[in-house]
């Protein structure tokens, strides 16, 4: 028996072994995003996707917007990094039109690898919302699966998909707020907004708290994507709870939704709601005077 | 618990080293230790199910005893059915009411009658069909008096609830299974490192052929009025592939993990598409469900003796029955009816036992004809299982019918093309394990030790990097 348990835990090392090596044979850019610092922080930005078209020019500022994310996990993620930031630093909330419906537990209406399981890779246990240690067990055995296709496999597998480049950027755009606004308004209606304005309120405190300073941020989106949304849709799902926090807090909030100098103009856009290399310089360049404008921001 | 899970990765490692120190102790230790640890690996699915075992157990248990003790005829036959009455009742409660209330309001309506249905919502214990049977087993071999009762309460216990086998088989008979509750188990080397070897394979079986097969098979099926004949084709070829895949891995995971505690199970699966006719396919594919059918209900009905109408009615009850087994819906139904078309021919002309040993048991190739003869058994299987996976008997005829047009000759959906790189490596392993219990049991057994370890370690690494997305058993709903 004891040759047979020898053989088979040789075996299980022998595996371990070669997962570790899968494991740290690439890094996750997200997670380090999260992990490495560099200096302390003056200006930060949470949010989902949409935080990504915010563009420091400097080491001062940076992004920690994480793609279909929650309030719950703005909360957590601000109270991960306040150590990294210094007193007085301005943490910027992106909030979105779905982000008063979305849920912390649910993660099926986008890749759930590119979603809450990373934070199971950074956070303490206690933030993540219902921790299971099997998923966790689970998360690392997907980045061993991750790491080894994307060294080895694409190389002999996987076939690059065609990008049907007919359409003009218009007919683009269009197609895309079709999509994306009718995904969006089913994230918006599915979970109980109280509960994700109970987040954002426990956020803003938790930032002023500490010193820091919050502004509340609507991004903007191209002519295309806000025409799908009516006035009353907005008002129901978005602007109500907006409002309540704004009027509760007293906190900057600034909505670039329908400026016209960006939603009109469709070449600052990749999409119908993220600018593209070009429209992130622009518009944060209005961000940040806009910022000075209203003194929050000092140079 | 399922076998492909983290959950059982650790179960299994605790209950193993705790159920092999306790040799030392008397039997009934080890015993009880199997009776708790099989009702945490069910519980864990659902624990409030655990008393429908429970009940079964103890029923079956006591009728076994009472069996045993009497000699008037009537009381034993009585008591015969009062079990059969008990377990298949709970089946019939748990799997087939609704469907019995909705054909009923169906066959009502039809006639002009309107009546209100009183459906429930029942949840399907995992595993009731698979235990049911086992315990029936159980007391038609007492009663036949084939088998003695056992008075230990543990041991019987074990034997119904027995985790390696208790949710998808294969399905014991209790004088293969009980005698071996009721003996002392040595730990055997071998007979571990066969189990390990029996496990690995149902895992590639289950996480690299089935569940990467049913990602495209669950895309095909659910959109074949808009998919060309030809990704049909492919999916029909796919789920015979899956629904293998899915079940024989179930078994050999469960036989391999049996052998683990010193136990043997039978083989439930002996190769079943390298079959030459649908007569030896059936003698190959679950085979612990054909034989207890085989014994339990076609031989008592007479089997192949008398007129040949009389024959043909014994084929057509068991294929229907054992259609029926698999689910409440008559899309099971026609596919057991498909089957007993397709073995009449055989029967009838007196070759349907031919083909008793595997094909080119002697050779390494077939013959041409066998080799045809194969692929047409495994064309008939692939048509007979579109019945098996679509939800309704309609959607399964235009299934096929799609399949039959121009669009035959198009390119079907595109595979990734590891999946077929692992179906041919699959189909290559089980073609030269064919004359064992599973594909690689000694296949490579002459081979350096260093090559063997490396191919368990390709294997073993297959399965974590290429698997698909968790799917459950398929047979579990049964």
């Amino acid at each position: 028996m004891r040759n047979f348990i020898f053989k088979v835990i040789l075996f299980s090392i022998l595996i371990v072994v070669s997962f570790l090596y899968l494991y740290s044979k690439r890094s996750n850019p997200l997670v380090d995003n999260f992990t490495t610092h560099n200096n302390n922080y003056e200006i930060i930005n949470l949010g989902n996707s949409h935080g990504a078209n915010i563009k420091y020019r400097d080491n001062k500022g940076k992004r920690f917007q994480r793609a279909g994310n929650t309030l719950y996990y703005d909360l957590q993620n601000y109270k991960y990094l306040q150590e990294h930031l210094v007193d007085n630093a301005m943490v910027i909330i992106p909030v979105s039109y779905f982000s008063f419906g979305l849920d912390e537990n649910r993660t099926d209406y986008i890749d759930p690898n590119a979603f809450v399981n990373y934070y199971y890779m950074f956070l303490p246990s206690s933030s993540i919302y219902n921790y299971s240690f099997k998923k966790n067990i689970q998360v690392y055995l997907n980045k061993v699966k991750e790491n080894y296709h994307s060294v080895i496999d694409e190389r002999f597998f996987l076939v690059e998909k065609k990008v049907n480049d007919s359409l003009s950027l218009e007919e683009k755009l269009e197609h895309h707020a079709k999509m994306r606004s009718e995904t969006h308004k089913i994230m918006a209606e599915y979970s109980d907004p109280e509960k994700n304005v109970i987040y954002l309120s426990a956020l803003i405190e938790d930032i002023i708290k500490n010193g820091h300073q919050p502004v509340l941020l609507t991004m903007p989106y191209a002519d295309h994507y806000n025409s799908k949304f009516s006035e009353a849709w907005l008002d129901e799902h978005y602007y109500q709870y907006m409002n309540k926090i704004i009027d509760t807090y007293q906190v900057p909030y600034l909505n670039y939704s329908v400026d016209e100098r960006i939603s009109t103009n469709d070449s600052l856009f990749s999409n119908s709601d993220h600018l593209n290399d070009k429209g992130r310089i622009y518009f944060s360049d209005i961000l940040f005077e806009d910022l000075r404008k209203i003194q929050v921001l000092n140079q | 618990m399922l076998f492909n899970s983290i959950d059982f990765a650790i179960f299994l490692p605790i209950v193993f080293a705790l159920y092999w120190l306790l040799t030392r102790y008397p039997l009934r230790a080890q015993n009880s230790l199997l009776v708790i640890a099989s009702y945490v690996f069910y519980g864990w699915w659902d624990w409030r199910f655990l008393s429908l075992i429970l009940f079964s157990t103890v029923v079956d248990y006591c009728i076994g005893v009472y069996l045993n003790k009497l000699s008037d005829d009537r009381k034993r036959k009585y008591l015969l059915w009062t079990s059969i009455g008990v377990n298949i009742g709970l089946l019939m409660f748990f799997k087939y009411f609704n469907f019995f209330v909705d054909n009923f309001v169906t066959a009502f309506t039809f006639f002009g009658a309107a009546i209100k249905p009183t459906s429930l919502n029942i949840i399907l214990p995992v595993g009731i069909s698979f235990y049911t049977f086992q315990t029936l087993s159980y007391t038609i071999d007492v009663y036949k008096r084939k088998l003695e009762p056992t008075h230990d309460f543990i041991q019987f216990s074990a034997f119904v609830s027995f985790f390696p086998q208790l949710v998808a088989g294969p399905i014991e008979r209790a004088t293969s299974l009980l005698p071996q509750f009721t003996m002392k188990r040595k730990f055997d080397k071998i007979q571990a490192a066969d189990g390990m070897r029996q496990i690995l394979w149902g895992l590639f079986k289950k996480i690299i052929v089935a569940d990467n097969c049913a990602k495209y098979v669950n895309v095909i099926f659910e959109n074949y009025e808009t998919m060309s004949g030809s990704s049909l084709m492919l999916g029909a070829v796919l789920f015979a592939f899956q629904i293998y895949g899915d079940f024989s891995g179930y078994s050999d995971i469960g036989i391999g993990t049996a052998r683990l505690f010193g136990f043997n199970l039978m083989q439930n699966f002996a190769f079943p598409y390298f079959s030459r006719d649908i007569a030896e396919f059936w003698r190959r594919w679950h085979i612990s469900l054909s034989t207890w059918f085989r014994d339990y209900v076609y031989i008592p009905l007479g089997g192949s003796k008398g007129s040949i109408l009389f024959q043909i009615r014994n084929v057509f009850v068991i294929f229907l029955v054992s259609g029926f087994w698999h689910g409440a819906n008559w899309t099971f139904i026609v596919w057991g009816a498909i089957n007993a078309l397709l073995f009449l021919p055989l029967l009838i002309g007196k070759r349907n036992r031919v083909h008793k040993d595997i094909v080119a048991k002697d050779s390494s190739l077939p013959s041409f004809f066998d080799f045809v003869k194969i692929l047409m058994t495994f064309i008939l299987t692939c048509i007979a299982w579109v019945f098996f996976r679509s939800d309704t008997i309609s959607d399964a005829y235009h299934y096929l019918a799609k399949m039959i047009n121009i669009s035959a000759f198009d390119y079907p959906i595109e595979l990734q093309t590891y999946v077929y790189v692992f179906l041919v490596f699959f189909v290559i392993m089980e073609w030269l394990g064919r004359r064992q219990q599973y594909a690689i049991e000694k296949t490579l057994i002459n081979y350096p030790r260093f090559f063997r370890w490396s191919f368990y370690y390709a294997i073993t690494m297959i399965i974590f990097l290429y698997g698909g997305e968790t799917q459950n058993f398929i047979y579990f709903q049964f």
